[in-house]
């Protein structure tokens, strides 16, 4: 094993319920690749990165999408949580009252980068979708951890915006596994397509070596069930 | 469903052969009309003289709601826990004024015994209902935290606020309630509007009577104006400044109490004989008193209960049902349904035992009061909650016009399945309800508890209050069977355990 791996899945083969999710696969991931998980939905890659964050889970931030903010809380306090592990308890039960200047200064910074000046104090239930997706796209940046995997984390943003998200998403952190419902954003902010279907790995390739028919088969509807 | 509803009503009606339901006054519709009047020509200028009670009846409410929900919040922290669990189930089996029997001997009548005769048996509901709010709230901010966050940060940042409105709204629910329990417990002597209220209904004053009820129904219907969030602290701070400290608590008593005075009798005997007041083991004598009690008042109690619970069970399913088209827009129009909502509303906010109260100055001390009671009181809040689920079926645009086809064909078997949900729901309520109406003659448990509190019989009391504690636990796992049975959810949701009338749409 080199020392630039950071995942390292066998022959895995997760289920719940007796229903296998994964099924034998096998995947390894480098320091410092863009890994962009694409295939139908019910393939298996919400559960594919619920494993890989399993693994590391003291070195990953696990990005959601939306659903993973508590909307009764401020913009400050969503970001700020990507640190609760960092910070003793007294001071986390401090910051929800009275936040330090250091602490505001610091999260006001990765909101600023996400494009959420001024919106702090907001309450999150108060943004619009895209607005909430920068919020936690803004946790994961103040999370500063080596690696960041993300499960559809521009589903509710147009596609512009897209782009200029996942672009800095693509600096949160050396290596990005990330779930995502559109082919062409994938191409344009990956290193490496992985396509899954049933719980399995049905490509694997670098962007620009996949031929367009590829895609096509990956989200080809079963036959048997026309 | 119709074969459990069924065997339901068949109990309810050979129940009904073994109840009393006698009228023993001589002119019950004159007394009602008194009353009545009594109603429409309030005293106001009596009020002035009870003022101070009526700032009593908020003041034992406020206390008592927040010393529980502290409590409440401390034991829902070990609610995973059996023996918590265990623990808590028992001190909600107890009605509030059982607790005040109970810590009467303890603490003198007075403010301690109040608030922590509302204290004790709310920290119990609080426990469960919010240990259950945070299990049903959303999981997934929860999981999205770094993985070795500390349990109190995860709590304070992605639980609290998110369980937060829902745990808020029902304490505020349970602060409604509360100030009925603390209006009742001055039936028992402690200086609330309960105690004016039992004088002037008792000497005949209707007026006075009138001009504390409408007092109390305009406490309660204020609420929401003068119970605001930010003002909460502010309020809570004030009770606890104004309630009363004397209290005649002393550690002696406290020994006394449970060392001697609530020890079965045949192990006191000689030792009362003797002036020593030492406990002596006598089995015989035990088993004797045990069997002689099981025999007597506890067969008759239980007994009693039993059948007025299942008579009352049936009797606020049928009212129910009756009551709710008359509060759904799929029946009635916007002034039929506002009369029924305010009918409603008066009926809820109306303590049960008062409600009894009147019952038995009408009709005298049989089990017809009791049933009329506690029928009423939760047939409103019933009637109240089916009527919204009504409200929010969406139906076909060719539904029936007539309205009791309407009734039999679309709602009626919609509906059918929550009803019985909320009224078994209900069960374990209503039989706590109709133990504690014991206390105004009817002879079910409560009247052998208070007779036991009355003859200072502390050990007879405390006996039968486990009694009663034992069999609303049963009832309890009984009506959980029942709910299963019937495919419902094991529990309703938040909204249900919060039967808020005068909520904002």
């Amino acid at each position: 094993m080199t020392e630039s791996v950071v995942f390292r899945l066998h022959q895995e083969s997760i289920g719940y319920n007796g229903q296998p999710v994964l099924s034998n696969l096998s995947l390894t991931i480098e320091a410092g690749e863009r890994v962009a998980l694409i295939g139908p939905s019910g393939a298996g890659k919400s559960t594919l990165l619920r494993t890989l964050y399993e693994r590391l889970p003291d070195q990953c931030a696990l990005m959601h999408q939306q659903y993973a903010l508590v909307p009764q809380l401020s913009a400050l306090h969503n970001v700020y949580m990507g640190r609760l592990d960092q910070h003793p308890t007294w001071e986390n039960l401090r910051t929800l009252v009275w936040p330090s200047q250091q602490i505001r200064d610091e999260v006001e910074a990765v909101l600023n980068r996400v494009g959420l000046q001024g919106m702090a104090r907001q309450r999150t239930r108060e943004l619009s979708g895209g607005q909430q997706q920068r919020v936690a796209l803004g946790r994961a940046l103040y999370r500063n951890s080596p690696v960041v995997l993300a499960d559809e984390p521009v589903s509710s943003v147009d596609p512009h915006q897209a782009d200029a998200l996942l672009h800095l998403l693509g600096s949160a952190s050396p290596t990005l596994v990330m779930a995502l419902h559109s082919v062409e954003l994938a191409q344009r902010h990956a290193t490496r397509l992985v396509g899954l279907r049933d719980g399995r790995i049905v490509l694997d390739a670098a962007p620009d070596q996949v031929p367009p028919e590829r895609f096509a088969e990956l989200y080809a509807r079963p036959e048997a069930l026309c | 469903m119709l074969k459990t509803s069924l065997g339901f009503i068949g109990v309810a009606l050979v129940a009904l052969l073994g109840a009393d339901l006698e009228v023993l006054t001589l002119d019950p519709w004159g007394e009602l009309g008194r009353m009545a009047s009594g109603l429409v020509t309030p005293d106001w200028s009596a009020l002035w003289s009870y003022r101070d009670a009526l700032l009593q009846t908020v003041v034992f409410a406020l206390c008592g709601t927040s010393l529980g929900a502290v409590l409440g919040a401390l034991l829902a922290a070990g609610f995973h826990w059996a023996p918590v669990r265990g623990f808590c189930a028992l001190i909600r089996a107890v009605h509030e004024i059982f607790w005040a029997l109970l810590f009467l001997p303890l603490l003198g009548l007075n403010a301690v015994c109040g608030l922590l005769a509302i204290a004790v048996p709310y920290a119990g509901i609080f426990a469960k209902v919010y240990a259950e709010t945070i299990q049903e709230s959303d999981a997934r901010p929860r999981d999205a935290l770094p993985a070795s966050t500390s349990g109190l940060s995860r709590f304070a940042y992605a639980v609290l606020p998110v369980a937060g409105t829902d745990l808020r709204s029902y304490t505020a629910y349970r602060f409604e309630c509360a100030l009925r329990s603390s209006a009742v417990l001055g039936f028992i002597g402690l200086p609330t509007l309960g105690f004016h209220l039992e004088t002037a209904l008792r000497e005949g004053l209707y007026s006075e009577a009138g001009a504390l009820l409408l007092a109390f129904y305009l406490l309660v219907g204020t609420l929401r104006w003068w119970l605001r969030a930010r003002w909460v602290p502010v309020w809570v701070a004030l009770a606890w400044g104004l309630l009363p400290k004397a209290t005649h608590f002393s550690w002696e008593n406290l020994t006394r109490f449970l060392t001697w005075e609530v020890v079965p009798w045949p192990l006191r005997r000689e030792g009362f004989y003797a002036g020593t007041q030492t406990v002596q083991w006598d089995a015989s004598g035990l088993l004797d008193w045990v069997w002689e009690l099981a025999q007597g008042d506890v067969w008759s109690g239980v007994f009693n209960t039993l059948i007025l619970t299942q008579i009352v069970l049936v009797a606020t399913g049928v009212l129910t049902l009756l009551l709710f088209p008359g509060a759904s827009h799929r029946f009635t129009g916007p002034w039929g349904r506002r009369l029924v909502h305010g009918g409603l509303i008066v009926l809820r906010t109306t303590p049960e035992y008062l409600l009894a109260y009147v019952f038995v100055l009408l009709w005298g001390p049989s089990m017809l009061p009791a049933i009329a009671a506690i029928a009423l009181h939760n047939g409103a809040i019933l009637a109240f909650l089916v009527s919204q689920r009504a409200d929010r079926l969406t139906l076909r645009p060719d539904f029936p016009r007539r309205r009791l086809d309407r009734y039999f064909y679309e709602l009626l078997p919609r509906l059918y399945g929550p009803f019985l949900a909320l009224l078994f729901y209900r069960w374990e309520i209503m039989m706590r309800e109709s133990a504690l109406l014991g206390m105004l003659g009817v002879a079910t448990l409560g009247f052998y508890i208070d007779s036991g509190f009355a003859e200072e019989q502390l050990d007879v009391a405390l006996a039968l209050l486990v009694v009663t504690a034992g069999l609303n636990l049963g009832i309890d796992q009984l009506s959980q069977v029942v709910r299963r049975r019937l495919r419902q959810e094991a529990l309703p949701g938040a909204a249900d355990r919060r039967p808020a009338l005068a909520e904002p749409a």
